[in-house]
């Protein structure tokens, strides 16, 4: 029996090595899918937001080794996403399969502007002269279309049988 | 109806607010850290080691996958590409002939004039671009040479186009490239037809590059090549080719320019790439001293050091040190400013003097022809004594690309500092 904790890690590790292999042969006009903030907002949603934040620093936190950026702005930002995917997932449960995907869409689509507004707060002007609409439209629609399978490996490494909702068919 | 929720969400209310906080605080303490130069770099670096035969073996398990997405995402586009690089081919060949002619003409100028071409002496390494852009917010490629290789941060890279990008970051057998199209890229750079001299800068991915600071009045003509100015403390040598220009629009705020650039490289689709072996020369922000001593030995050894005085937060100006006529017999002792410039290349930009030297001619009857100056120290980069006509050719030849004479003349404010026409007869 691997613990949750372990296989957390291999999710989180499985999910760079996506990020940093997979995700950019499939990238649209340059823009490539945020695995690891679609696996902070899964995480969140899943483990709720007690556990949420921790997994979503974690997978910020790996974010944060293959970019230029400051290192620790994925990992706050993986943090709050997750939180809020917690607490937003909290009612969504039973709110069926388009609501929960539409659910996962619109905080990547949060997770990446905040991004953009909190390195502006700290100096990252540049984000500034990035076009932020065609980042979001492949973010979240690949988010969307990923989010199945990175809610059953999330429900796998946190030791669960089955996905919550499942219940409720 | 609810579902039921996981077993983890029976916590204590508030805990989960807490631990947010104390993640916040140290997220906000490891950003705080990496600003202050902390060993962000290190990890990263690790990581790109553990991290790299695992993206080896995914990108060869996914080349195929890859090649077939570019196919149904840009066959258009390819079959246009192709049609115009069969175009320029065609072109090239032809200018491939009158290129080594002017080449063969620069180097026999530069034979005689003593003067080292600084681009043709740096070695290059090929690399294999073993990766894509992996973020949305930054334009990094991965390539499979680093540190044992002698790949450092900072060295340019250039595919057979023009530049690429930079190295930012380097492992033991990979580096990273951030490219031009990133939009923290920034470099210093050249208009070949004017010689002008500005900043260019990326704007993210599938967007034009943006050189600012050019002369309002430079006559910016479309399709003109742009290429790296090789400055003194710059980040790349001079004369790679970064771009052409499409358009220019005054920028009131500045009255300066901003000029967009489409790079000559095609950045979506590199597969190799050559890593220039460059290491920038530090910044010398000493005062150049140009002592002359024509009949006697009354060279001022002493010459009086003048400290940078900060005009404003951005540019920093050395006092001029007025000339010093050291006595009658025609020693002659002149500071020459730089002017530096943050935000170029990354480093600092010592733009071209703003002053030129000033020499006091001794009695025409005192002055030898083979007068030797000698020039000790300074923006020209040369340690080697030079003739008194040689400091200002020299100080265009340090920045030059294959230019002609007229180049030189119609060179704008900025450029005439440095390349100021002298004649070589």
């Amino acid at each position: 029996m691997i613990p949750n904790k372990v296989r957390l890690a291999i999710v989180l590790f499985g999910g760079l090595i996506v990020q940093a292999a997979v995700a950019p042969v499939f990238a649209v006009g340059g823009r490539v899918v945020d695995v690891m903030l679609l696996l902070a907002i899964t995480g969140g949603a899943l483990a709720g937001p007690d556990e949420g934040v921790v997994i979503g620093f974690f997978a910020g936190l790996g974010t944060d080794l293959l970019v230029q950026t400051p290192f620790g702005m994925w990992a706050l930002i993986g943090c709050l996403i997750a939180y809020v995917s917690g607490v937003a997932f909290t009612g969504f449960f039973d709110g069926g399969r388009i609501l929960r995907v539409m659910t996962v869409g619109t905080a990547l689509a949060i997770g990446t502007a905040t991004f953009v507004l909190v390195g502006r707060l700290i100096g990252q002007e540049f984000l500034a002269d990035i076009a932020l609409i065609p980042v979001l439209v492949v973010v979240c629609v690949g988010g969307m279309i990923l989010s199945p399978v990175a809610f059953r490996a999330m429900a796998w490494a946190l030791g669960m049988d089955r996905l919550p909702w499942a219940t409720t068919r | 109806m609810l579902s039921t929720p996981p077993e983890t969400r029976r916590r204590r209310p508030g805990r989960g607010r807490v631990r947010l906080a104390l993640l916040i605080i140290t997220a906000l303490a490891l950003i705080t850290i990496d600003f202050r130069g902390g060993s962000a770099g290190t990890a990263r670096e690790g990581a790109l080691d553990v991290l790299g035969p695992f993206r080896s073996i995914t990108d060869t398990v996914t080349s195929p996958f890859r090649n077939a997405w570019q196919g149904i995402t840009g066959y258009d586009e390819l079959e246009e590409e192709n049609a115009r690089l069969q175009a320029q081919l065609d072109e090239a060949l032809g200018e491939t002939l009158e290129i080594a002619e002017l080449q063969r003409r620069l180097g026999a100028l530069e034979q005689l004039l003593d003067v080292r071409g600084t681009e043709t002496q740096v070695d290059r390494v090929v690399a294999r671009v073993i990766d894509a852009p992996l973020s949305n917010f930054e334009r990094t490629i991965e390539i499979d040479r680093g540190r044992s290789d002698g790949v450092a941060v900072g060295m340019p890279v250039e595919a057979g186009a023009g530049l690429v990008g930079r190295v930012v970051q380097v492992g033991q057998s990979r580096a990273r490239v951030e490219l031009i199209t990133d939009a923290q890229f920034a470099a210093g750079v050249r208009l070949v037809r004017s010689a002008d001299a500005g900043v260019v800068e990326g704007r993210g991915a599938g967007e034009l590059l943006t050189v600012s600071f050019v002369d309002l009045e430079t006559v910016v003509v479309p399709g003109e090549t742009v290429v790296t100015s090789g400055l003194e403390g710059s980040q790349f040598p001079s004369g790679i080719v970064v771009g052409t220009v499409v358009t220019a629009r005054p920028d009131p705020v500045t009255g300066t320019q901003e000029v967009d650039v489409a790079p000559t490289a095609d950045l979506e689709r590199l597969s190799l790439v050559q890593v220039v072996l460059f290491e920038p020369t530090p910044i010398d922000n000493r005062p150049v001293t140009t002592t002359t001593t024509p009949t006697e030995d009354t060279t001022v050894d002493d010459p009086t050091p003048t400290d940078p005085e900060v005009l404003d937060p951005g540019i920093t100006e050395p006092d001029v040190t007025e000339p010093t006529t050291g006595d009658t017999t025609g020693s002659t002792e002149t500071t020459v400013p730089q002017v530096q410039r943050p935000g170029t290349d990354g480093a600092t930009t010592t733009a071209p003097p703003t002053t030129t030297t000033t020499t006091t001619a001794p009695p025409a009857t005192e002055v030898p022809v083979e007068t030797t100056p000698e020039v000790t120290e300074g923006a020209l980069g040369q340690a080697e004594p030079v003739s008194r006509a040689a400091p200002t050719f020299a100080a265009a030849a340090t920045n030059m690309v294959p230019m002609t004479a007229d180049d030189f003349g119609t060179a704008s404010v900025a450029g005439r500092a440095a390349l100021t026409p002298v004649p070589l007869a």
